[in-house]
């Protein structure tokens, strides 16, 4: 009996191993960024005071310039995602985007400040008024689809 | 995937880096902090209420705010949010939220309200940045005698000024 020979994945032939809902929701994961990334190219300037309402103490032209990389940053995310273009790395920057995100909310709260963000701009998604708890479980859920996708569409191993 | 993931980055930096350049923001009202505000001081030369912590060009304490309170050609700006407007706010304060511009059209507050009367906005408290915001806002439409309140809302309400609704 010959020993079992290694697995090894011939990326040419890997298949991802996503099912149809996986494909549903990395559509509706990508047209979220879009959607994101759109509303806070048109609202810069909201989006920037937002950015300023955290307070981390940086300077304004840094502000400004995460107020435009982090919509750009949404944009390619998003484009990955419904394209089908390096969608694991985009599914997982936007999983660790949401837990920065989260991470910022959380401060914002204990901290005890009021910030209403043009997230989705004038379409309120679910969650309304200054952020908070909602906020926190929505950005969760979206982790949660991100991690799916990553592990959904890491390629078959072929024998 | 780790290596895509940080092309990723690196062309979002980018983009958002040339954009910055071709379309510059100003986030901040008023420049920097000057003796009495830039208003005339109506309080005494000298002694402790004099010794105030200078504040920023644009930018007006509530005992200033409090004197404009009734005079007919100034209009206050609430800028909290709508639940927290209804609940109280100054008296004959108009609300203007920041989301009210996110719809890209002229705000009706823009339409109704004129454009030579003095605006003194306000929001919850220093910790809050929506006053700040809506008064660039209104520098975009065309409003060029806007006032900040200190301290806001919370400011106002320690001091025991006149609110409008339950307090």
């Amino acid at each position: 009996m010959s020993a079992a020979a290694p697995q090894t994945i011939d990326v040419r032939d890997g298949r991802p191993r996503a099912t149809v809902i996986d494909m549903i929701l990395r559509f509706a994961l990508g047209a979220l960024f879009i959607v994101s990334a759109t509303a806070k190219l048109r609202m810069s300037l909201d989006f920037a005071f937002a950015i300023k309402a955290f307070h981390l103490g940086i300077p304004e032209n840094a502000i400004v310039f995460l107020a435009y990389a982090i919509p750009w940053f949404e944009a390619l995310i998003g484009a990955g995602l419904i394209l089908r273009i390096w969608v694991r790395p985009a599914a997982l920057l936007s999983g660790l985007l949401m837990l920065g995100f989260i991470a910022g909310i959380v401060s914002l709260i204990l901290r005890g400040k009021d910030v209403t963000c043009p997230c989705f701009g004038s379409l309120k998604l679910i969650c309304t008024g200054p952020m908070g708890l909602c906020h926190i479980v929505r950005n969760l859920i979206i982790t949660l689809v991100s991690f799916r996708i990553v592990q959904a569409y890491r390629p078959r191993a072929s024998a | 995937m780790f290596v895509r993931a940080i092309a990723i980055c690196a062309l979002a930096a980018a983009m958002g880096f040339t954009h910055a350049r071709l379309k510059p923001l100003t986030i901040s009202f008023g420049s920097a902090a000057e003796p009495g505000g830039g208003l005339p001081q109506s309080g005494p030369a000298s002694g402790p209420a004099a010794q105030k912590k200078p504040l920023r060009d644009g930018y007006i304490d509530i005992e200033t705010a409090r004197g404009m309170l009734d005079l007919p050609d100034v209009v206050f700006v609430d800028a909290r949010i709508p639940d927290e407007y209804k609940v109280s706010r100054l008296a004959r304060a108009q609300h203007l939220p920041p989301d009210v511009f996110w719809t890209g059209e002229m705000p009706e507050f823009c339409s109704n309200m004129p454009r030579e009367w003095r605006y003194v906005i306000y929001c919850k408290s220093d910790q809050c940045d929506a006053a700040e915001l809506v008064a660039v806002r209104l520098k975009e439409y065309g409003y060029a005698n806007l006032l900040i309140m200190q301290g806001g809302f919370e400011a106002w309400t320690k001091a025991g000024f006149p609110l409008e609704g339950r307090k």
